[in-house]
């Protein structure tokens, strides 16, 4: 009925263009003008089919007016070509068919009523082709139910072709249905693997962290100084592993909330002030019109900049830290820097820096994954980068072209 | 007897904390410490340690291909298996390897001790629940007929081997004297050609002769 209710505009829009292109209706032949006419409305439908509106209202009609075997149509955004043709070819059959029923449903009703009616009114004369005079009375009176239970017969199984096309013409088609699926395997792959290095991670600087408690009471009395030396590495390893936790969450949050509202540089204050409130004293300096940065420039710096504090905490300790941004018409460049407690505490290979201590064979760039994250993103921004110890103190150097660069 | 322990680790948080637990026990002295299993055969023929702590993961040579060198060399020293995570499948290919069983990094320090002297004296298996369910998740059924070629008495007394008794609680069980228990448990050992306890366990799950589940 929708079909049908759809299918009228273009009716009526072909009766206005047919009169209208056809001059002399009267030497035309009025099949031919009928066909024609149908052809038109066909044409008019194909083009409309394209009309993203129309599709969306096609694909929120359909699972509520199919009942049943249309459940589980996902609607693809239609960016296949032969997507495209499928759900227009199902516009112009729902249009066609609807209209049809929509015809049937005004006129079956009375004419079978009509019908019956014969033995005392005399046969109906609205029959197209069939003379009123060829039939008898009593087929007359049988041929009105037929007539009726035929049309909801039709349009019951119409309805029911229609619940087993939608799917079909209107669904993800295969390619469809198996990038999802590759998708949503890369999504748990990548899931299952920050799985097992958290509890790599978070286990190893538990074991650590109980052997040197362990370490530490027992020999508290007879040797206080390794007592000692066991606390603080207690107290780095436990803030080591909360900043990796944070990491790890942050990296499900990101996946889980990509359309949520990114944080970009307009809230870096607030970013070191967080780190400030953990126990990391931090100095913050913008220069330059940072706010009117490309959001994308300004949301993966943000993240830069997050990773790069991340890292101090987490290698480093509460050492006083510097961050610096200066945004000049064209690039941006930022810094990160931090005091190195102690000497010969990090090795530099290959612009990837690794603390010595955590650089395990066993786990993989586990050291240097924030460095790996922060020189992925840069490579996207289509800037530069480098890390490493610079006479007492690290640092963290990026600088981005503020448009955005190659992506 | 002081046991002498050598300890292997990539962490040296782990070393040390070991180090301090072991270390302040009357009967025991840590001779060494290496933080890669490619360091190991050196310093044990250096040291000659009773018992060598060995992590699994390390950046060179990890503790599996280490047990297997050590335990293949002449008169090796007990391997003890030092491990993060209980159900790992690495622990499983260490004793595989021939370590005479594994100790969490987590356990408290009594455990420890006793986890060293247990290995030393080798009158029963560590951990034996343990053993069992990595069995359990790691292990494979395999054809072996030298369970077969046991006396009754001795598959009888594997079977309380496996279960964890000592030899005590064996002849307890099965009311022998202590000594004919430890005959019994060296032709075990023998037939099945397994250097200890633990070898001769695994090895009677995996013919099927226990069934770990």
């Amino acid at each position: 009925m929708l079909g049908g209710a759809l299918f009228t505009p273009y009716a009526i829009f072909a009766m206005i263009v047919v009169p209208l292109a056809v001059p002399s209706l009267a030497s035309v032949d009025s099949v031919a003008l009928f066909v024609g006419a149908l052809l038109l409305v066909a044409a008019t439908i194909v083009v409309t089919s394209r009309v993203p509106l129309v599709r969306t209202i096609e694909a929120s009609a359909v699972p509520s007016l199919l009942a049943g075997p249309a459940t589980g149509l996902v609607l693809p955004p239609g960016h296949a070509t032969t997507a495209r043709r499928r759900q227009a070819a199902w516009f112009v059959l729902h249009l066609f068919v609807g209209a049809a029923v929509s015809l049937a449903s005004v006129v079956a009703p009375p004419l079978s009523l009509r019908l019956l009616l014969t033995p005392w009114f005399g046969a109906p004369s609205v029959l197209p082709g069939v003379p009123a005079a060829d039939i008898a009375p009593g087929w007359a009176v049988v041929l009105g139910p037929v007539l009726l239970a035929g049309l909801v017969a039709v349009t019951a199984g119409l309805g029911w072709v229609a619940a087993w096309l939608a799917p079909r013409l209107l669904g993800p088609d295969q390619a469809d249905r198996l990038a999802a699926l590759e998708r949503r395997t890369a999504e748990l792959t990548e899931r299952n693997r920050l799985a097992r290095e958290l509890h790599d991670s978070i286990g190893h600087a538990l074991s650590v962290t109980t052997l040197q408690a362990m370490a530490a009471r027992k020999v508290l009395d007879r040797d206080p100084r390794f007592a000692a030396e066991a606390l603080a590495a207690i107290e780095q390893t436990g803030r080591a592993a909360a900043a990796d936790l944070d990491d790890f969450l942050g990296l499900l949050r990101d996946e889980a909330s990509a359309r949520a509202p990114q944080p970009t540089l307009a809230d870096v204050e607030a970013l070191v002030a967080s780190h400030r409130e953990a126990g990391l004293p931090v100095d913050l300096e913008i220069g330059g019109d940072v706010a009117s940065i490309a959001a994308v420039v300004s949301r993966e710096v943000y993240r830069i900049v997050q990773e790069g504090l991340t890292n101090v905490q987490r290698h480093a300790g509460a050492v006083p830290t510097r961050v610096w941004l200066v945004a000049t018409p064209d690039l941006l460049r930022v810094e990160v820097s931090n005091a190195v407690p102690g000497a010969g505490r990090l090795t530099v290979a290959d612009g990837v820096v690794l603390p010595a201590r955590r650089a395990r064979v066993g786990s993989p760039g586990r050291g240097g994954r924030g460095l790996e994250g922060i020189r992925e993103r840069v490579r996207l921004l289509g800037g530069r980068f480098s890390a490493g110890a610079e006479s007492d103190c690290w640092m963290l150097r990026v600088s981005v072209p503020t448009g955005g660069g190659p992506r | 007897m002081t046991v002498e322990v050598l300890l292997v680790d990539d962490e040296p948080l782990v070393r040390s904390g070991l180090r301090a637990v072991l270390g302040s026990e009357p009967d025991m002295t840590v001779v060494g410490e290496v933080g890669d299993g490619a360091d190991v055969p050196d310093a044990v023929s250096r040291l000659r340690p009773d018992v060598v702590l060995m992590d699994v993961r390390m950046p060179l040579i990890d503790g599996i291909a280490a047990t297997r060198t050590l335990v293949s060399s002449a008169e090796p020293p007990k391997v003890l298996v030092v491990t993060t995570f209980e159900n790992d499948e690495y622990v499983y290919d260490a004793l595989r390897a021939g370590a005479s069983g594994f100790l969490l990094k987590r356990s408290p320090p009594e455990e420890i001790v006793q986890g060293v002297r247990t290995v030393v004296r080798a009158e029963s298996l560590l951990f034996p629940a343990s053993i069992r369910s990595l069995v359990r998740s790691y292990g494979t059924t395999r054809q072996d007929d030298r369970v077969a070629r046991l006396t009754e008495r001795e598959q009888e007394v594997l079977r309380l081997m496996a279960g964890g008794l000592s030899n005590a609680e064996v002849a307890a069980a099965l009311y022998l004297g202590v000594e004919t228990v430890k005959t019994h448990v060296g032709s075990v050992l023998a037939k099945l050609g397994a250097r200890d306890r633990t070898q001769a366990v695994i090895v009677a799950y995996e013919s099927g002769f226990v069934s770990p589940g």
